[in-house]
């Protein structure tokens, strides 16, 4: 049964070490899953949300729920069973899906790699990067990740080593010192903890869900849609390059063109292949690559 | 778990459904990413082309100007088995108007790294398009799900001794399995619309063997 952990004195603390008989920092690499997934979904569970586990590996690692005030009155360590007190309102059930990293800090360092895979649009994605050394939650809706960049002038998904799968982030960090998280010269603390629950917690992503989606996918695309040559390219290729993929958004505005063009090129493709045997494995390949979303990624 | 649990929740995987699990294990959530337009499924894992969106067909194609010929990237070698010659195969977009192919330095500078397909290139991303519709949407579709077992011998249920502490919410469904030695039969209601009656006559209901029916039919928009 889900119960609630809270007592006089861990109430208001998120996140707090749920299982008195160990400490985080007792774990290492190879044995911290299993602890690290716990950790997490009992600090969710004594604030009032429900957890739900994912049955076989996905990337999605929780999917956790909440019945909060439509007016955003309900407090954060509680859910909200009957009517709101203050406006009246009938409770609303949010839902948000949760991609967890835990890391122990490297000289200071939360290292993590994203992937393209890893960005979606749904404005209820949520990260959830758990430092086990700090016993910190830094929490971001997936637009508020983005934006982040956005608004920092900087862009991570540029280089093709994000979209290679093999970008390791090494700017995000914890200043023992001054308690503080900053990614580069820019604070994090609005991420931290009670202040990224603010985030998570908010009614209007669930009322506004198509509206939020859109307004995500044009962040996601204005990131994401930009190449940097870095090491792997000459940098001559970068105007020229970024100028195409602004002509492919445009073009690709109008749904029919994507699909007209994509048949058009499976139907050219399959009268060029002249084996039976390859037409054949392209299937195969197509239907092993829908069973992968059921295969769980270890985290590296 | 309990068995039959398990087997459901085994079910909805080999049906494209990702299955959590509550901690009171008396219910299901099922999960899935898809298009906000018309409702395709959506893969994370599937690459497009960066520059033009088309789909990665898994194949290489040989550079050799006089072969051109396209072979499974299960089979191939390190030769291009139809003209024998070596290192012409990449993993290039199969848009010959695309830019990747069009522009014959980047082509280059792509194959040198296996072709646009090819994770070393850094030319493909996860799908950004949809497969049905080319919409650029998508939604994780949710749906509870109650599993009740009830033996072929059951002619009638009192939907009082199913009312579980669930929400009336429009997203959650029972599913009833009936069973018999060998045998299930399926059928979804929506939990809202159960509650209307005081009893279900199990006769009245349209069971049916293919699990998959009930998929589609919990996951229709």
């Amino acid at each position: 049964m889900q119960t609630k952990l809270l007592n006089k004195d861990t109430e208001n603390s998120f996140p707090i070490n749920p299982f008195p008989d160990v400490n985080p920092q007792e774990f290492n690499k190879l044995n911290k899953k299993r602890v690290t997934e716990d950790f997490v979904s009992e600090n969710f569970i004594a604030i009032g949300w429900e957890v739900f586990e994912p049955f076989t590996d996905t990337g999605i690692d929780r999917i956790i729920t909440k019945k909060i005030c439509p007016n955003n009155h309900t407090s954060l360590f509680e859910d909200l069973k009957e009517k709101c007190p203050i406006c009246k309102s009938k409770p609303i059930e949010i839902t948000r899906y949760v991609q967890v990293k835990t890391r122990a800090l490297k000289k200071g360092i939360f290292g993590f790699t994203l992937k393209s895979k890893d960005i979606r649009i749904d404005p209820r994605h949520v990260f959830v990067l758990y430092c086990d050394t700090t016993i910190d939650f830094l929490i971001l809706p997936i637009f508020d990740y983005l934006n982040f960049f956005k608004t920092k002038d900087m862009n991570p998904f540029a280089p093709t080593s994000f979209r290679k799968g093999n970008y390791k982030l090494n700017s995000l960090r914890y200043n023992f010192d001054s308690n503080h998280w900053s990614w580069g010269r820019h604070s994090w603390e609005s991420y931290r903890n009670i202040d990224g629950l603010k985030r998570i917690q908010n009614p209007s992503i669930d009322l506004n869900i198509e509206a939020e989606t859109i307004k995500t996918r044009e962040l996601s695309n204005e990131m994401l849609t930009k190449f940097s040559a870095g090491g792997s390219y000459p940098r001559n290729f970068e105007e020229i390059v970024n100028k195409n993929l602004q002509e492919k958004l445009k073009k690709n505005q109008d749904k029919k063109n994507v699909i007209r063009r994509r048949e058009s090129i499976i139907k050219e493709l399959l009268v060029n292949v002249r084996n039976p045997e390859t037409k054949e494995s392209v299937n195969k390949y197509w239907e092993t690559i829908k069973n992968l979303e059921f295969v769980g990624e270890e985290e590296s | 778990m309990e068995i039959n649990m398990k087997s459901i929740s085994h079910a909805l995987t080999a049906n494209g459904v990702h299955v959590y699990l509550s901690v009171k294990l008396e219910y299901l959530v099922g999960n899935r990413l898809v298009c906000q337009e018309c409702q395709e499924p959506w893969y994370m894992n599937l690459t497009e082309c960066f520059m033009c969106g088309s789909i990665n067909p898994f194949l290489y194609q040989c550079n050799n100007e006089d072969c051109k010929q396209y072979i499974s990237i299960t089979n191939a070698g390190k030769k291009c088995t139809f003209c024998n010659m070596e290192g012409t195969l990449h993993q290039e977009c199969p848009n010959q108007n695309c830019f990747t192919n069009v522009n014959t330095e980047l082509k280059v500078a792509i194959n040198n790294l296996g072709g646009t397909f090819n994770k070393n290139s850094g030319f493909s991303i996860s799908q950004q398009y949809c497969l049905n519709c080319g919409s650029q949407y998508h939604n994780y579709q949710t749906r509870v799900i109650y599993p009740l077992f009830i033996s072929e011998e059951t002619k009638k249920i009192r939907i009082e001794e199913i009312k579980k502490e669930v929400p009336l919410d429009s997203l959650a469904y029972f599913v009833l399995v009936l069973y018999s030695k060998n045998k299930r039969k399926y059928y979804a209601m929506k939990i809202v619309e159960v509650y209307q009656y005081e009893k279900l006559d199990l006769s009245k209901l349209n069971f049916t063997n293919e699990f998959s029916k009930i998929v589609d039919q919990i996951f229709s928009k």
